[in-house]
C-alpha cells in the first residue's frame, strides 16, 4: 500500500511534468495568454509535487533542488563537508520556471531546460537505493520530522512559492495528501504506526488550516505552530525513540533525537561548546574549567600588549558585544575594525562562524582572534607562555591534562576551550517567545501579530528561520548568506565596500554576501548589519521595507533580498519590532572577576581585569 | 703473563657476556615502541615529526573512542583492525553507520579528531597488536 502510493504519486508527477514540457513546446510564449496557460500547468504540477514533498526532500535533497530549487545558483557548505571548498549547485524546476516567466524576455529553450532538468532529476527517485528505503519504517519518521520542521519554518512563508496567493492553498492540499500517506503507512507498517493521538491532532491541524484565511498575511502562523506543528513534532520525536529509528542519511546529521520541542535549544547541534574538553562529563571538573575560562575571558594576558581581553569587544555587560561603536577599535586603538562585533550569545547555533563564514569551529575562530594583529595581536606560543607564567592557570591546566590524553602538554586549544566553555553557557537561556511556543507562558497579541507579519508579508521568515531566527534552515545542516545591499552610511550615499563572503569564496554570487545573523537579543545587540550602520531596529525594518539597497536607490547587481517595497503599515512595523523584542532571552549574566591570577613575570602583574581598552 | 692475560681474557669474556645479557634484557624491557606506521622514505624529516604527532594523537583518540568496539582478538593477541579506504571514507559521514550515530556523534568526537583517527589508519601498518605481550 505504502510503496504503491509512492509509485503512483511519482507516476502522476512525472506525467504532469511531461504535460508541462509539451505545453511549453506548443505554446506561443510571446502572448500573455500563453504565459498564463503555462503558469496554470506549473501550478498543477506543483500540487502533485506537494503530495510527494515529504519523501522527496528527505530521500534526496540534492535532486530536490533540481525539481524545486529556490535559487538559480547555490553555493553550499554543509556541515559534513565544511572542510571542503564550497561547491556550486545549480537549481532548476518549478519555482525557477515560474519566476523566469515574469522576466521581460523569455526564451523558450531556457524555460524548457528548467523543466527538462527537473524531469531528469525526478528519475533519481526511482533508483533502487532510494526506493529500498521505503520498505522499512526507519526513513518514514525521519522524513516526517523534516516535513514537520518545514511546516514550522518553510511551507507557510513562501520560501519556494513565488505566487504568494498559492501558499495557503498549496499547504491545504499538501496536508490532505500527507494525511493519505499517513494512512497507507499505518496499513503497511502495523507494528510501528502513527498513534491515534497523532492522527487526531493532525486532522485538527488540517481543520485549522482550512478554517484560516487563504491569504498568508492573514493566516495565524503563531497558533498553527504552537498548537499543531510543535506538538506533532514532539510526538514524532517520541516515535523515533520508541520505534528505535536510526538514520542513515546525512540529512539528519545535526538533528537531536532527544529534543522535545522545536523551540528547544538542543534541537540541532551547531558548534561543540566544550572545545577540546568535549568528553568531560564530570560537572565539578567542567565548573572548574569554566571558572578558569572566565578569568581568561577577562584577562589581557591573551593580547600582545597585555591591555586587551575578549571582554574589550565582547562586553559581558552588553550581551557579549559592543553596543557603543559601529565597529570596534583595532589593536592600535586608532583605527576601527571593518566589521561590527557579533554577540557571542547563540554563536554556537551556526555551522559557519564570522560574518563571512571564515571559520568552521569556535576553536579556530577564537585562535584567529588571538593571532590577528588587528585584534588581540599575539600568537600561540606567547599566549601559552604568558598564561602558564601564572601559577593558578598553570596548576589548573596541568590538572586538566588528564582529560585530554591525546595531548601531552598544555596547548592553545586547552586555553581557548576553557574560554568557549565559559561564554557558551550564556546561550542556554530562553526568550519569552520560546516560552509561549512551549506553552509555558503567553505573549501579548501584538507579539503574535508581529510574528505573523514576520512569517508572511515582511518575508523575514524566509531568511531568519524558526527556531533560532538565523540563517540555518531545516534540516539545520548549513548556514545561508545573503546580499542585502547594506549602505556604507545611514544616508544611503553608497554601498558598503565590504565584499563579505566573496573574500572566502570568490564567486560573483557571493560579492557583498554576509551570513544571516540571529535575531535573538537583537534589541540589546545594536548597532546592526555587518558594519553597524543602523542604530535602531526601526531603521533596520525601514531598510527591509524599502527593498534593501536597491530599494533605497543603490546599485547592487546581485541583491538576494527582494527589491520591491514590502508596503508594511506603521502598525505592522511596530508589531514586528515587538515580536523581535520577544526574542530577548532571560539571561542570567555574571559579574567580572575581582582579580586576575598572579604571574611570575612582575611586568604582567599590573594588568587590569578586562584590560584597558 | 700468559696467565694474567688469560684471566683478563676471561674477565673480558665474562663482562662481554654480562653486557650482552644486560643489553638483551634491556632490549626486552626497553623494546622500542611498536612502529604502528610507516612513512614513505622521501618524506621530509620535519613533515615526519608533524605527522608522527598527528598519528600518535590519532592512535590515542582511537583507543579512547573506538577501541572498545573495534579491537579484536587474534590468536590471543589484541589486534587493531585494518580498514579499507572505502570503510574509512564512510566513517567520516558517521550517519551511514547506525551505531556511530549514538556512539560517536560530533559532540563526542569532533571532525578534526575523526581526521586524526583516519590519518592513523591510513599510515598504520597492517596487523599490529595493541600492546606487546
Amino acid at each position: 500500500m505504502y510503496i504503491s502510493n509512492y509509485d503512483q504519486r511519482m507516476k502522476d508527477f512525472n506525467e504532469d511534468q511531461k504535460i508541462l514540457a509539451d505545453l511549453i513546446k506548443q505554446t506561443d510564449i510571446s502572448t500573455g495568454a500563453g504565459i498564463e496557460k503555462i503558469k496554470a500547468q506549473i501550478g498543477a504540477t506543483r500540487t502533485s509535487l506537494k503530495g510527494l514533498d515529504l519523501w522527496l526532500r528527505y530521500l534526496e535533497p540534492i535532486a530536490y533542488k533540481k525539481i524545486n530549487g529556490p535559487l538559480p545558483v547555490e553555493w553550499e557548505t554543509e556541515v559534513f563537508e565544511k572542510f571542503e571548498q564550497p561547491y556550486k549547485r545549480e537549481g532548476s524546476g518549478l519555482t525557477l520556471a515560474e519566476l523566469y516567466l515574469d522576466e521581460k524576455h523569455v526564451e523558450k529553450d531556457s524555460l524548457l531546460d528548467l523543466i527538462q532538468s527537473s524531469i531528469f532529476a525526478a528519475g533519481t527517485y526511482e533508483a533502487d537505493s532510494i526506493t529500498r528505503q521505503l520498505q522499512s519504517h526507519q526513513h518514514f519518521f525521519l522524513a516526517n520530522r523534516l516535513f514537520i520542521l518545514n511546516l514550522a519554518a518553510i511551507y507557510t512563508t513562501g520560501f519556494e512559492c513565488p505566487d504568494t496567493l498559492r501558499i495557503i492553498p498549496e499547504l491545504r492540499s499538501m496536508l490532505a495528501e500527507v494525511n493519505k500517506i499517513y494512512y497507507t503507512f499505518n496499513e503497511s507498517f502495523s507494528k510501528t504506526t502513527l498513534s491515534e493521538n497523532y492522527l487526531s491532532l493532525y486532522n485538527s491541524a488540517i481543520a485549522f488550516v482550512n478554517k484560516e484565511p487563504a491569504d498568508y498575511t492573514r493566516f495565524d502562523h503563531f497558533t498553527f505552530i504552537r498548537d499543531y506543528v510543535n506538538p506533532l513534532f514532539q510526538m514524532n520525536q517520541q516515535f523515533i525513540v520508541q520505534y528505535r529509528v536510526f538514520t542513515k542519511s546525512y540529512v539528519d546529521y545535526s538533528l537531536n533525537e532527544s529534543a522535545n520541542s522545536i523551540f528547544s535549544k538542543d534541537l540541532y547541534f551547531g558548534q561543540n561548546a566544550k572545545g577540546i574538553f568535549l568528553r568531560v562529563t564530570d560537572q565539578q571538573v567542567l565548573d572548574e574549567i569554566e571558572r578558569i575560562g572566565k578569568l581568561l575571558f577577562y584577562d589581557p594576558v591573551l593580547s600582545g600588549n597585555n591591555q586587551r581581553s575578549c571582554n574589550s569587544c565582547h562586553k559581558s555587560t552588553a550581551y557579549f558585544t559592543d553596543t557603543t561603536l559601529s565597529t570596534s577599535f583595532q589593536f592600535d586603538r586608532q583605527h576601527s575594525l571593518s566589521r561590527n562585533t557579533p554577540s557571542l550569545i547563540n554563536a554556537g547555533y551556526n555551522h559557519l562562524l564570522m560574518l563571512d563564514g571564515k571559520h568552521i569551529s569556535t576553536l579556530s575562530q577564537a585562535k584567529d582572534v588571538l593571532a590577528n594583529p588587528l585584534e588581540l595581536g599575539s600568537h600561540e606560543k606567547e599566549v601559552i607562555q604568558k598564561v602558564l607564567s601564572c601559577n593558578e592557570y598553570k596548576k589548573a591546566f596541568r590538572s586538566f591534562l588528564k582529560y585530554t590524553p591525546q595531548e601531552k602538554e598544555v596547548t592553545i586549544d586547552h586555553i581557548v576551550s576553557a574560554i568557549i566553555i565559559y561564554y557558551s553557557k550564556f546561550s542556554n537561556y530562553y526568550a519569552s517567545f520560546d516560552m509561549a511556543m512551549n506553552k509555558n507562558a503567553d505573549v501579548e497579541p501584538a507579539v503574535k501579530q508581529g510574528f505573523n507579519v514576520f512569517m508572511s508579508k515582511a518575508q523575514c521568515g524566509t531568511c531568519h528561520f524558526v527556531p533560532q531566527f538565523n540563517g540555518v534552515k531545516p534540516p539545520y545542516i548549513g548556514s545561508e548568506f545573503e546580499v542585502l545591499g547594506v549602505p556604507a552610511d545611514s544616508g544611503f550615499k553608497k554601498l558598503s565596500e565590504d565584499k563579505g563572503r566573496y573574500g572566502i569564496n570568490p564567486v560573483s554570487e557571493m560579492l557583498h554576501a554576509f551570513r544571516t545573523g540571529s535575531l535573538r537579543n537583537a534589541e540589546y545587540t545594536k548597532p546592526y548589519m555587518h558594519n553597524g550602520v543602523f542604530t535602531s531596529l526601526e531603521q533596520v525594518v525601514d531598510f527591509y521595507d524599502a527593498g534593501g539597497g536597491v530599494g533605497k536607490g543603490l546599485k547592487v547587481s546581485n541583491q538576494t533580498l527582494s527589491t520591491d517595497s514590502l508596503q508594511l503599515t506603521d502598525n505592522e512595523k511596530k508589531n514586528l519590532v515587538l515580536f523581535i523584542r520577544s526574542l530577548n532571552e532571560n539571561i542570567n549574566f555574571d559579574t567580572a572577576p575581582l582579580q586576575l591570577p598572579v604571574s611570575k613575570d612582575k611586568l604582567l602583574n599590573s594588568r587590569k581585569v578586562g584590560g584597558e581598552y | 703473563m700468559a696467565n694474567i692475560s688469560k684471566i683478563r681474557m676471561k674477565i673480558i669474556t665474562v663482562m662481554l657476556l654480562f653486557f650482552m645479557v644486560i643489553a638483551g634484557l634491556m632490549a626486552c624491557v626497553m623494546q622500542p615502541k611498536i612502529q604502528y606506521y610507516d612513512f614513505p622514505a622521501d618524506i621530509a624529516e620535519e613533515a615526519k615529526i608533524a605527522n608522527r604527532k598527528m598519528l600518535e594523537k590519532g592512535k590515542i583518540l582511537y583507543d579512547i573512542n573506538c577501541a572498545k568496539c573495534h579491537n579484536k582478538k587474534v590468536k590471543g593477541r589484541i589486534i587493531i583492525p585494518d580498514f579499507t579506504t572505502e570503510q574509512l571514507d564512510s566513517y567520516s559521514v558517521r550517519v551511514r553507520n547506525e551505531i556511530h550515530v549514538t556512539a560517536i556523534p560530533e559532540n563526542k568526537v569532533t571532525t578534526e579528531e575523526m581526521e586524526a583517527i583516519q590519518f592513523f589508519f591510513t599510515y598504520k601498518k597492517p596487523g599490529q597488536p595493541v600492546t606487546e605481550q
